[in-house]
């Protein structure tokens, strides 16, 4: 049971962790560019 | 005995450093003002956020305790990283002390407290914040040094040097660019950081199986390895201390409150905690599931003791081919990079907007305060160089830790709760606190040095230290509060 309860965590844990990267490489890119056009204007 | 090959692993991670520091260093031109440097303009969106709040948390000390727990506790050592994510979820959903912080706009913990409890309290705070982050992070580029050491397989004679060249990289870009030059290399550093990790933890799992892993932990550590609250060296003090030590630094570790305090507003600030959250089990059981393929791997007879730190980074630097070592020497180098910059920058804050408050008054311009600002980051950088140097690391990396985080944890997470929704607080019981949740740990760090106590000490352990710091310090607050309109009544 212990044993299930760990590798079902830490499977789990991995697949929201590839999931939040591939997330994250894309929208936070969006984020750079919206800070990096806010700051331009503000020049 | 490494694969590190220093043309094809080289080539890697100079590219890697090459495209961060050079990122890093372009977008220094829009800082403008103080509040540019210190908080990126409070501008930061989501998954900025996300990434930032996440790559500033996962350093190679970080990672190399963690996996040190693996290695000597097996699963249960992940508890402290559902402890802190549960935390961080509560505090995200519910806004507890994080909506009054964001909304009042401060820069930093201790100028939230001057309007409750004074400007000596805010002097105070600042101090206690800085001393204890200070040794706190003192430690971080000893580890780092150690790590890439051992995977490159350089001499032990080049630690010192390998030390001083990564804090030279980060300093330059957090010099120049400040918050917004850390914000910009923390995103790639996570990207880089993640599918290092990713693409490593998968390697050993499917190169060792998972099931010869569990059966590894079965063998050498036993069922305490599954439960935290049967095993005779977690235990329930440990997990006790965890979870004070999870709300506490969510509330109030700089590094992660300046994540708050950049966000564009409460609710992204909010949001940016809720979607971090799992990143915290994230960072406990990648490192654990690394210390546990170690223990596979190596056994429980070649690193005992203090060289148990070891087992992780002697297992990447034997195992992973050419090629994806350079990929992770980068992955971990961003998990530092950022680390220590989100650092330099949240310990130089508190210094110049609080320490040195009764110097400035708040009067100095932005360019007076702009070039303060960089002279005390690279005054850090110096003292951290000279610290990692200088100080012998005793005994499990995470509880050292644990313990230098206290020293204002407990204190700070007393004043940000009585600040916010404790109205009978007032700057006698703020005063006790500071002191109590200051002087517990420190006493602890010195007698367990000292010969004539370091017996008794070691019997207590760090964890009842632990726990009591933060109930003393409660309690100090209470009974300071209550003292000090009957002493005037009287």
């Amino acid at each position: 049971m212990e044993h299930w309860f760990w590798s079902v965590l830490c499977a789990l844990i991995l697949v929201w962790y590839i999931v939040v990267t591939i997330l994250v490489a894309i929208k936070g890119g969006g984020d750079i560019k919206n800070m990096i056009a806010k700051w331009k204007s503000q020049i | 005995m490494t694969n590190f090959h220093f043309l094809i692993d080289g080539v890697i991670v100079i590219v890697y450093l090459a495209g961060t520091i050079t990122a890093g260093l372009w977008v220094r031109r829009y800082v403008k003002n103080l509040n540019d440097f210190l908080l990126a303009g409070r501008s930061v969106n989501l998954y900025l956020g996300i990434a930032s709040l996440a790559a500033t948390e996962f350093g190679i000390a970080t990672c190399m305790a963690n996996a040190e727990l693996g290695y000597k506790y097996g699963f249960a050592g992940i508890t402290p990283g559902i402890a802190l994510a549960f935390a961080m979820f509560v505090v995200g959903w519910t806004g507890f002390c994080v909506k009054p912080l964001r909304d009042r706009e401060v820069t930093t913990l201790p100028e939230l407290f001057e309007d409750k409890f004074g400007t000596k309290v805010r002097w105070a705070s600042g101090v206690v914040i800085v001393l204890g982050g200070l040794l706190n992070m003192g430690v971080f580029l000893r580890q780092a040094g150690i790590f890439l050491t051992v995977v490159c397989g350089f001499e032990m004679g080049y630690l010192e040097i390998v030390m001083t060249l990564i804090l030279l990289g980060v300093a330059v870009y957090t010099i120049l660019g400040g918050m917004i030059s850390v914000f910009i290399t923390d995103y790639i550093q996570f990207v880089v950081m993640s599918i290092g990790l990713i693409i490593v933890v998968l390697l050993l799992v499917v190169k060792f199986g998972w099931i010869d892993l569990l059966g590894s932990v079965d063998r050498l550590l036993g069922p305490s390895a599954y439960n935290p609250f049967a095993s005779e060296t977690y235990g329930l003090e440990r997990i006790l201390l965890d979870v004070l030590t999870a709300f506490a630094s969510i509330l109030t570790w700089q590094t992660i409150i300046s994540r708050v305090l950049s966000a564009k507003d409460t609710t992204t600030a909010k949001r940016i905690f809720i979607g971090t959250s799992p990143f915290l089990i994230v960072r406990f059981a990648v490192p654990a599931i690394l210390g546990i393929a170690a223990l596979h791997y190596f056994g429980s007879d070649i690193f005992t003791g203090g060289e148990v730190i070891m087992a992780m980074p002697n297992l990447l630097a034997t195992v992973l081919p050419v090629g994806l070592i350079g990929i992770l020497v980068s992955a971990m180098l961003a998990a530092d990079m950022s680390t220590n910059s989100s650092y330099m920058i949240a310990w130089s804050s508190v210094i110049y907007n609080d320490i040195m408050r009764p110097i400035h008054k708040g009067l100095w311009s932005n360019k007076k305060g702009l070039l303060w600002n960089r002279i005390l980051i690279g005054a850090i950088g110096v003292f951290l160089l000279l610290y990692g140097l200088w100080y012998p690391l005793k005994g499990d990396l995470w509880v050292y830790l644990q313990v230098t985080g206290t020293i204002y944890l407990s204190s700070m997470s007393v004043l940000l709760i009585a600040a916010c929704y404790w109205r009978p607080a007032n700057n006698w019981g703020a005063i006790a606190a500071i002191f109590v949740g200051g002087i517990i740990p420190i006493l602890y760090l010195v007698l367990q040095e000292v010969d004539a106590t370091q017996l008794d000490i070691l019997k207590i352990g760090p964890y009842k230290f632990g726990v009591t710091t933060y109930f003393a310090a409660a309690l100090a607050m209470v009974l300071g509060s209550k003292l000090k309109p009957f002493i005037k009544k009287t």
